[in-house]
């Protein structure tokens, strides 16, 4: 990437950036502004070797508001790049599993992960559609988190199915690469991405669809940086819903009592990541009598829930998700709801053990649980 | 726990799961051990070479850090 010189000048004028940043609001050493001003302003190298390069969640909520457009995530992944040169490497959670199972997938492997998907409903092998089911089968067995992470597979098949679409599923998917590109490696990144290209170009798909927030912009802004045009369309599934479930004739059940309000949390790579804002939200309207009270913190303003790319959660992950935990009841919402695999396994974490009492249910499953 | 999670990963992976034990054996328990390293042993050669370890496989695993 390139940050201009006029750029810079405006950067170190202002701090935008620094007072957006969750991480730097409870670790005040750190500050997007002052990493950019030792990078290009000072040319101080030990930022290469410091442990706030770490610290960023590429949350975007700096770059969304930033009046000089620098794009401060971007600017984080390729200091990270040149950080893993210098050996400064960050601290994997989870024991490193969900790295080691991506690394895997760039063998020769041959992969058994869809056996959720024969008992969820019906795909194929091949065909105009692709469901891109992302790390859900691994999730759910490396991850015990509340609500296990193949149901939110499963309900986007039934949904899918329930819409009149039998997409293919393939055995031979690949981790996405995201977290291997926003922890600097680029090399993993890219063989992933070449990997899955080559599954969807098997698959014959014109359309593929996304669950998962992080394969969505992966696919949808990342792999084209690198690999050109794709010769696919990159969809949403909350955005091909939003479209196809009002006039699929399907008939809502209304919500219980004690169950009809709920809050939304917009993912980073949902809403500042790839603009989808609306469609999850026209998705939970269609059910009657259910009331979406937002947060004080929504859509751009989103707040990260807390850790990302598995690494690095600390104690500040934990406090950034009890606040928005907090934030939540605060709506009077019983129900927190995301549609990303990721933010609900990090809230779910950080409420047990603790007095709040919130579901936090995936989209889909909520949608599809209201479905006659 | 632990090894319920490995196991299921691995059959995701398309691995055997026979490839991964965890016992916990006393020192005290000496035909306990030998009898379980013959069995391991005798399963690992008919299951034969970790398909993950193949040749025709790059070398990324030591990156594994992302």
């Amino acid at each position: 990437m390139k940050i201009s010189r006029e750029q810079v000048d405006y950067c170190m004028e202002c701090g935008v950036c620094t007072g957006s940043c969750p991480v730097s609001r409870g670790l005040p050493s750190f500050s997007p502004r002052q990493m950019i001003k030792r990078v290009l302003m000072d040319r101080d190298e030990t930022v290469l070797r410091s442990k706030d390069l770490w610290a960023c969640l590429t949350c975007a909520r700096c770059s969304s508001r930033c009046p000089a457009q620098i794009d401060i995530p971007e600017f984080t992944r390729e200091c990270r790049e040149l950080a893993r040169s210098e050996e400064n490497e960050p601290q994997l959670t989870h024991h490193g599993t969900l790295q080691a199972i991506s690394s895997l997938h760039m063998r020769n492997i041959r992969q058994q992960r869809t056996d959720w998907a024969k008992e969820a409903g019906k795909f194929q092998a091949k065909g105009d559609h692709l469901y891109f089911v992302g790390c859900a089968p691994y999730f759910d067995a490396a991850l015990k988190y509340g609500q296990g992470s193949l149901e939110t597979a499963s309900s986007v098949l039934k949904l899918l199915n329930r819409i009149g679409i039998e997409p293919a599923i393939s055995d031979d998917e690949r981790c996405c690469g995201h977290d291997a590109l926003w922890s600097g490696n680029e090399a993993n990144f890219r063989k992933l991405a070449s990997l899955n290209l080559d599954v969807i170009a098997g698959s014959g798909a014109k359309t593929v669809l996304f669950s998962c927030p992080e394969g969505y912009m992966t696919f949808k802004t990342e792999i084209p940086k690198y690999f050109g045009e794709l010769p696919f369309e990159v969809l949403h599934v909350s955005e091909f819903f939003a479209r196809e479930i009002p006039v699929a004739g399907l008939t809502f059940k209304p919500v219980e009592n004690g169950d009809s309000t709920v809050t939304y949390q917009d993912p980073c790579r949902l809403g500042r990541g790839a603009g989808i804002y609306e469609p999850p939200r026209d998705i939970l309207k269609l059910i009657p009598g259910l009331k979406l009270e937002e947060m004080a913190f929504n859509r751009e303003n989103s707040v990260c829930c807390g850790t990302s790319a598995w690494i690095e959660c600390s104690d500040l992950s934990k406090t950034m998700q009890l606040a928005r935990l907090t934030e939540a009841i605060e709506t009077g919402a019983t129900t927190l709801i995301t549609a990303c695999p990721k933010c609900r396994i990090h809230l779910s974490c950080a409420e047990q053990n603790t007095e709040i009492d919130l579901k936090i249910a995936d989209l889909y499953s909520f949608v599809l649980n209201h479905i006659e | 726990m632990v090894i319920e999670g490995a196991h299921k990963i691995l059959k995701i992976l398309g691995v055997d799961e026979g490839y991964l034990r965890l016992k916990w054996l006393s020192a005290a328990e000496g035909n306990v051990f030998a009898e379980e390293m013959r069995s391991f042993t005798k399963l690992l050669k008919e299951l034969g070479p970790n398909p993950l370890a193949r040749k025709d496989a790059p070398e990324e695993l030591k990156a594994a850090t992302g």
